[in-house]
């Protein structure tokens, strides 16, 4: 609890730009997922963020229900679970898959990504498309979870 | 079998061979769309429904965006350690001014003079010591200097007045190639620079009723390529595309003679559409301490160097100190303060100002030889000396503000103690300072900023930074703005001049930030490892080697002068004990030491001294350096050590700089190369593989 509690003073410092306790509401989302949890926008949007800068503070009493609130979600998913779903899109059974269908699936599906996010997104975390296409998502995975 | 098959689109089709061109497959199989491509395969197992899919999208999705935000916050710390040390250190700089003071009153004669005159602000040309005012008035106007001999093998670029567009080219295109410009033409680019810029008035007005917008640039401090990328993106200056640059053109970077050339030979060039504001960079005590001056006498040999860094003082002194655009936008390097009166400023003699890290009340109050302009006044009462004493000091001020403010989002103005210099001003003071001189925006650089721009104040303040990769390869963007049409609009070009860090991911990037920072940092420990390992050992009176994090984060605090959040970079900093909470303190120190090859006696705190105050000692020896060898008497070098000691909490016994003088004056010439003694500052592992933290190789 300790631990928890020093990572989100220190998650809050960083966003607290002006030294003075406080951080913009704005940036709700990133603070909580910089303490290491992984909310969906819909649990962020129940925060009620505003859309720009600048509209309206938090001081770290506020947060902390927040941080306590998205804890408790159950529904995080793990790597194990993405390695089930995604097996069932490997074909050969060799641990690769289509690059293609994973951009499709972040680009069109759940809370969708943007075509440059995605673009960034498989830059930075999937390994290098072999001449098929396919990708060994296990890799993905990896990076994606921090398990790298 | 397909599950679900109103739900998997899938569409059935019989035989065939796949486009892998393996057998038939089983007659149930599935074809399906993906963006716009067809791809068909055997499907021995389950395809997931919707549903799994939908879940798989979000939790991947909600992973991806955590992995950013955990970025962003590394990105941010590293961001932070980096700008405290830098500004650490500027901070020495100005207090570096309180020591040259102190050496001007107490001393006086021997090479201290030279120091002395390397900083006293000129006085106006019609007053003055006769010689060097009017050899420098001869220098600039007449060609003297140019009488260079060009010799057979050079190969890069030949200038001649008037300059035009194909020269710069040239220009650029030789730089491209690392070629150095003959000191020949390095002396006609800067005599024609002072020409031009000594016209112009201290706050020019610019007017882009002709060209319809202007192009304003950040600081480049010394990056060429990211001048030449400007330049790319944007097109060489000409009517229609008139550029103000604004100051911190050199230093750190290590091509600033070229920047400053290129910028020059723009302004000679283009003179009607091309302006520059001075920066707190363009000064020579800076640039004796951040690189400069390193540059020149490797770059150009005796004589010229010195010649050339005289000419550069010039240059800087006649400088603008701000422009206003179409009457509405103020730009100037640094910022302002309450105080800020911008009809003064207009009318200061901003050529006496060579370095602003000189107080003008000392120049009041010294004997310094025959600059004295108050000679005459013996009759002068007191109270008017009072008076002149303050209004130097506080036209002083006015340009410090100028060019070392930063702005802050608390209301009200107060001395910029981060920096040593200048002032912090809120969004009030900024408010106030436009409305009452009519304008409507401030714009300024003087800080890095990420994205290569920022706005504050509510939107009347940006910060434009040109210099990408400031810290470390793929630490930000460089960005210009260009103001467009009659209402001046902002538009942004953002760009990265480091091809290589493009291909990095931002991983790898904030990984090579992170790295680069913390080594950084752990220099600055190393730097002051007696005091802080003996503290450490005071709460470990029983030598058990551990000690609480609260006691370590709060020692850390107290002594390493560095405003940073300790106790949450500890884990990269120092071994902590699983479980117990307690720290191995000595692991702070990563077995890491000065090295001490000359040996340097008086012991680590006496050579830990002489490193955390290097730069200070670096930036003596240069100004002391008249004819830029690379090399001092042995007594001008213990002169400097003894003065210094005196100014810092560790006092380094005279038999020991003697002793040190000696040991590096290996030929026994009597002369010390500084660059070799600079060179006994590094820091190596105990073990045998060197960890140095040497300064880049010089190879361009």
């Amino acid at each position: 609890m300790a631990k928890d509690q020093e990572k989100v003073k220190f998650a809050f410092d960083i966003y607290d730009f002006d030294g003075k306790g406080e951080v913009d509401c704005y940036f709700i989302g990133d603070l909580l997922r910089a303490c290491d949890l992984n909310p969906s926008m819909k649990l962020i949007s129940s925060f009620d963020p505003p859309e720009r800068k600048g509209m309206k503070m938090m001081k770290i009493a506020d947060f902390l229900p927040m941080y306590s609130a998205v804890k408790k979600d159950k529904n995080k998913g793990s790597y194990e679970e993405f390695i089930e779903v995604l097996k069932l899109y490997d074909k050969q059974e060799d641990g690769t898959m289509m690059m293609a269908e994973l951009e499709y699936i972040l680009k069109t599906l759940g809370e969708a990504m943007e075509k440059q996010q995605v673009a960034a997104c498989l830059k930075e975390l999937a390994p290098e498309e072999d001449e098929e296409g396919m990708i060994v998502y296990d890799v993905f995975l990896r990076k994606l979870c921090g398990k790298a | 079998m397909c599950l679900g098959t109103e739900l998997c689109m899938c569409v059935s089709v019989s035989g065939g061979v796949d486009f892998r061109g393996k057998e038939e497959y089983p007659s149930k199989s599935c074809f399906r769309f993906f963006g716009g491509k067809s791809h068909f395969y055997c499907l021995h197992s389950t395809v997931p429904s919707i549903d799994l899919t939908l879940k798989a999208a979000l939790l991947i999705q909600r992973w991806y965006r955590r992995y950013c935000a955990r970025l962003e916050i590394r990105r941010r710390y590293t961001w932070t350690i980096f700008q405290t040390i830098e500004y650490a250190g500027e901070q020495d700089q100005m207090k570096l001014y309180n020591f040259f003071n102190a050496l001007i009153t107490h001393m006086g004669g021997g090479g201290m003079n030279d120091i002395m005159e390397a900083l006293s602000p000129r006085s106006s040309p019609t007053s003055d010591g006769p010689t060097s005012e009017l050899s420098m008035k001869k220098m600039i106007d007449s060609n003297i200097l140019e009488d260079v001999p060009i010799e057979a093998n050079y190969k890069g670029p030949h200038l001649k007045m008037p300059l035009n567009t194909d020269q710069i080219h040239e220009l650029v295109d030789s730089f491209k190639k690392k070629k150095a410009l003959h000191v020949k033409y390095v002396y006609l680019i800067l005599r024609e620079g002072v020409r031009i810029l000594r016209q112009r008035s201290t706050i020019v007005h610019i007017s882009t009723a002709i060209a319809g917008q202007i192009t304003v640039c950040g600081d480049l401090h010394g990056k060429l390529d990211d001048l030449i990328m400007i330049l790319y993106k944007n097109g060489l200056p000409s009517t229609d595309n008139p550029y103000l640059f604004n100051g911190d053109f050199v230093d750190r970077g290590r091509r600033s003679m070229e920047v400053m050339l290129l910028l020059l030979a723009l302004l000679i060039t283009y003179p009607n559409e091309f302006y520059l504001n001075r920066g707190n960079h363009e000064d020579m005590v800076m640039n004796a301490r951040y690189g400069f001056c390193k540059e020149i006498s490797r770059k150009y040999k005796a004589p010229h160097g010195p010649r050339i860094l005289r000419l550069l003082e010039e240059v800087y002194r006649w400088l603008p100190l701000a422009s206003i655009i179409d009457n509405r936008v103020f730009v100037v390097h640094g910022g302002i303060s309450e105080d800020t009166d911008l009809k003064w400023i207009q009318m200061i003699d901003r050529s006496k100002y060579t370095s602003l890290l000189r107080t003008p009340v000392a120049h009041l109050s010294s004997n310094h030889e025959g600059k004295e302009e108050e000679s005459q006044d013996e009759e002068e009462d007191e109270t008017c000396k009072e008076v002149r004493k303050i209004t130097a000091n506080f036209e002083w001020k006015q340009v410090l503000d100028l060019l070392w403010s930063d702005p802050q989002s608390n209301k009200g103005s107060k001395p910029n103690h981060f920096r040593g210099g200048g002032s912090y001003y809120g969004p009030d003071i900024t408010q106030n300072i436009l409305s009452s001189n009519g304008l409507s925006m401030l714009i300024r650089s003087h800080e890095c900023k990420p994205e290569g721009y920022e706005w504050t104040h509510n939107g009347i303040c940006l910060t434009i930074f040109s210099a990408s990769n400031y810290y470390e390869a793929g630490s930000n963007r460089g960005a210009y703005v260009k103001l467009i049409g009659n209402k001046l609009e902002p538009h942004f070009v953002q760009y990265s001049a480091d091809s290589r860090t493009r291909k990095l991911t931002i991983r790898e990037r904030v990984g090579r930030m992170e790295t680069s920072a913390f080594r950084e940092l752990r220099g600055q420990i190393i730097a002051n490892r007696t005091k802080l390992q003996s503290e450490f050992k005071k709460h470990d009176p029983n030598s058990t080697g551990y000690i609480s994090v609260g006691t370590w984060v709060a020692v850390l605090d107290e002594h390493s002068h560095l405003d940073l959040p300790w106790r949450s970079l500890r884990d990269k900093l120092v071994e902590v004990h699983p479980t117990s909470d307690l720290v191995d303190y000595n692991s702070t120190f990563e077995d890491q030491n000065l090295t001490n090859e000359n040996g340097i006696k008086g012991g680590p705190t006496v050579v830990e001294a002489l490193y955390r105050h290097k730069d200070s000692l670096e930036t003596i020896f240069r100004l002391i350096d008249k004819d830029n060898s690379g090399k001092i008497s042995m007594e001008e070098f213990s002169e400097t050590c003894e003065l210094l000691s005196r100014h810092i909490e560790v006092p380094i016994p005279t038999d020991d700089i003697g002793d040190l003088a000696r040991s590096i004056d290996i030929n026994k010439d009597g002369l010390i190369d500084f660059n070799e003694f600079l060179e006994c500052f590094r820091i190596v592992q105990s073990s045998q593989h060197g960890k140095e933290e040497d300064e880049e190789d010089d190879d361009d």
